[in-house]
């Protein structure tokens, strides 16, 4: 049993036990999925613990976390790549990586150079397996938009990979 | 799956088994420490959330006392009624912002906004989603509204489309303005939840306005009024700071029927700082009774009727520095750049009397960047430390306590909170 002296710290308390467990099952998936969309593991890491600060902030009000953490994450990935494709206009590729060892690195390059949707919409149907209907919903588009980008995605990957 | 199909999958399990989490929960806690503080003055009980309990089951049982104790102990009233008693039991909790429910219901009574048709929904979901640029455009506690650019894609310049999105992962509300250019529009937070689209200004003033209400997604359009607004109840005006129009005038939004005019001011208003308050409308201005003197009035009607309140000798004499926060009755004003040589005034009476509040660490060699007021009555201020960096602030009754100094880019949860 354990009594705390200082009863104002028995909420707080509260919820960094129900918050830890929330972290801990989330942790994982979210990095992964994060390192997908953006290609670094720590940007990864910045990103989805920024989008769990966001949670811890509003953890009394929020009914589901899950779902807001999830959609966080997925805006915070879509931010990072936009900030990147400015950079990309902004500045001209001073230096050429060279040409890449293996297949796993083309496939990085190819899919680093993907508009977002369509990089999201390829990891979600591919790594995380979801119907079009349910990538639509993670994205926040019609349905209809789906198919067409990871069609566009999937030529692209096979021209480069040609 | 096709060939192709499978050498993504295994590539991307590949990638994802290398991905290496940073197990980084102390850090979480701490960014975030703001939200346990405990005002000494100001205690509202926290909702006792579902979740949580459900929560509680499945951590050991020691912790599970502990939740039960704490549930036991909140009150089931969710009102915001103070329990003085219950200071030390029950921590705040930061109530956010959400606008003036009275305006939200004068809009939807006044029929001003109204929902997308299919046909817009679909051309704003497409421009918005042929892979053009959109731009969160503005952002408040309860939704970001994003527009499609005109340069950023053809598809995008015949016509404005929105998007708004509440923070809380619902759904996204797509629209058009209806008759709006693209080109100059800007964009104004009302509230948290409502925004003004207005075209640029020209001699004769703004020409076409639009009220998008981000939560449900409708929008209307807004006429401009030369007229102040002569309104006399606290609810149908909220404060437009900055509008496009004679160099920056307040201006109030009329709920009831759908104009934007000019804010009555007192004979005696200056250049200083007019703030609106977010839940009563009530809207705070810098005055000079005499020379070289600022002193503050504020309205609750929407600019009809004033009361002047006199600001504390030295911070009054200093009119050029001044910083000014309020929430409610609450306001918090200073006029020093360097904390030391001036603390910062707390009012709990909307400035009849006043207190100080001085910082308990120094932030060296540093500049006041921001004051703020929480709903809950604690205050925030932030240093610029150096181009990078800044120091938080967060008080706690008359103490203040030094969070972070850091990047404030990992501040975005303390912003939306400060309002």
């Amino acid at each position: 049993m354990v009594v705390s002296g200082d009863t104002g710290s028995v909420d707080s308390q509260v919820d960094r036990v129900a918050f830890g467990d929330f972290y801990r099952q989330e942790l994982d998936g979210q990095v992964r999925r994060a390192v997908l969309l953006l290609g670094s593991n720590d940007i990864a890491n910045d990103v989805v613990h920024d989008a769990f600060i966001a949670v811890y902030s509003r953890w009394d009000s929020l009914d589901e976390p899950g779902p807001y953490l999830h959609m966080t994450v997925l805006n915070g990935c879509r931010g990072i790549h936009r900030q990147r494709s400015r950079h990309r206009r902004l500045l001209p590729r001073l230096v050429d990586r060279g040409d890449p060892a293996s297949v796993d690195e083309y496939l990085d390059d190819v899919l680093a150079e993907l508009p977002f949707n369509q990089r999201a919409a390829v990891v979600l149907r591919f790594y995380g397996g979801l119907t079009t209907e349910e990538i639509a919903r993670e994205l926040g588009c019609a349905a209809g938009s789906v198919g067409p980008w990871i069609n566009r995605a999937l030529a692209r990957i096979r021209k480069a990979l040609r | 799956m096709t060939d192709l199909g499978q050498q993504l999958t295994d590539h991307l399990r590949r990638r994802a088994v290398a991905a290496t989490p940073r197990y980084d929960l102390k850090g979480i806690e701490q960014a975030t420490s703001v939200v346990s503080l405990v005002d000494l003055d100001d205690h509202r009980p926290r909702r006792a959330m579902k979740r949580t309990i459900v929560g509680a089951v499945a951590v050991a049982a020691a912790a599970a006392a502990v939740i039960a104790i704490a549930v036991m102990r909140i009150p089931s009233d969710k009102s915001t009624v103070s329990t003085p008693s219950d200071h030390s039991t029950v921590p705040t909790s930061i109530r956010v912002p959400r606008g003036s429910p009275a305006f939200a219901a004068a809009i939807e009574a006044s029929g001003l906004l109204r929902s997308p048709s299919a046909d817009e929904v679909a051309q704003a979901s497409q421009d918005l989603y042929r892979e053009t640029q959109t731009e969160v455009s503005a952002t408040g506690n309860d939704a970001s509204l994003w527009t499609c650019r005109a340069e950023a894609s053809a598809a995008c310049s015949n016509r404005v489309v929105y998007l708004t999105r509440t923070r809380d992962g619902g759904d996204a509300r797509r629209g058009v303005l209806g008759g709006a250019s693209p080109v100059d529009l800007m964009l104004h937070k009302l509230d948290d939840r409502y925004f003004v689209a207005s075209e640029s200004s020209s001699a004769q003033g703004p020409s076409k306005a639009w009220l998008i209400d981000a939560v449900s997604g409708t929008a209307g359009a807004l006429s401009w009024r030369d007229e102040p607004t002569t309104m006399n109840s606290p609810t149908q005006a909220l404060l437009l700071t900055n509008a496009p129009s004679e160099a920056g005038l307040p201006r109030v939004v009329d709920a009831h029927d759908g104009t934007i005019r000019p804010l009555a001011m007192p004979d005696d208003v200056g250049a200083g700082p007019t703030i609106a308050q977010h839940d009563t409308g009530r809207i705070w201005v810098g005055t000079h009774p005499q020379r070289d003197r600022t002193d503050l009035a504020y309205s609750d009607d929407g600019g009809a009727t004033w009361t002047e309140i006199a600001l504390p000798e030295r911070v009054a004499k200093k009119e050029e520095d001044l910083l000014v926060a309020a929430y409610g009755d609450r306001v918090a004003v200073t006029s020093g750049w360097v904390p030391e040589r001036m603390p910062v005034y707390v009012s709990a009476d909307a400035g009849r009397s006043w207190t100080t509040a001085t910082p308990r660490s120094d932030p060296g060699d540093a500049n006041l960047a921001g004051l703020y007021v929480l709903a809950d009555g604690r205050l925030v201020l932030t240093w610029s430390v150096d181009a990078h960096r800044q120091a938080l602030f967060v008080s706690a009754g008359s103490h203040w306590t030094e969070l972070e100094r850091t990047d404030p880019k990992n501040w975005t949860t303390i912003e939306s909170f400060a309002g």
